[in-house]
């Protein structure tokens, strides 16, 4: 008899449930994990002065 | 990158990209572009479509065209930023051995990226300049005058 053993590791991707309705929701759902850490993190988006 | 890609359909004020994956199957695909609520940011997915609409973002397809379908995406990179040029794109694979895909080919490309793109990798807490060898859970692409603070 084998004992099944979960990791408790984070996983570094998101974990989806696969199938959603639509593409654009498959979209926001598998990325939300990755934007709440970068809003997390903090980000500013800076345009630089591209005339010099 | 001069690589073949798939011709594809521009949607949705060139936020939504369609194309056919022809490899031992036939397979609907869509790169989508979704606005966040961080100003400017924008996440990149690409994502399986199904006969009935619904969607699949972690479906392994094994078509075999894995690379054409890479150089198809960053193909579309040019079309979204000549029409959003002060946005940021994050992604990341939907697994970590996609996100491992993702930096081998950035890596492969990074010097024909970067005459056109600044790359960031996301390691931890912080964004990195992207560099070869380093390992990432996210990345960010922006057009060459746009930077993050």
């Amino acid at each position: 008899m084998s004992n099944s053993i979960k990791s408790d590791k984070p996983s570094q991707s998101p974990k989806t449930s696969g199938r959603f309705a639509t593409p654009e929701k498959a979209a926001q759902e598998k990325n939300a994990p990755l934007i709440a850490h970068i809003k997390k993190i903090g980000l500013k988006v800076v345009k630089t002065d591209s005339s010099k | 990158m001069n690589q073949p890609f798939y011709n594809f359909s521009i949607l949705n004020q060139a936020l939504r990209f369609d194309f056919l994956s022809v490899g031992k199957k036939v397979v609907p695909k869509s790169i989508l572009y979704t606005k966040t609520e961080i100003s400017n940011l924008y996440s990149l997915a690409l994502v399986d479509v199904y006969n009935d609409g619904s969607s699949d973002d972690i479906c392994v397809s094994n078509n075999g065209d894995m690379e054409k379908i890479l150089v198809t995406v960053f193909q579309t990179f040019s079309i979204f930023f000549t029409n959003y040029p002060d946005s940021i794109i994050a992604f990341q694979g939907s697994t970590p051995s996609r996100t491992r895909l993702y930096r081998i080919a950035i890596s492969h490309e990074l010097a024909n990226i970067n005459k056109v793109y600044n790359v960031w990798g996301i390691a931890g807490e912080i964004y990195r300049p992207f560099e070869k060898d380093h390992n990432y859970t996210g990345f960010l692409f922006s057009l060459k005058t746009i930077n993050i603070g």
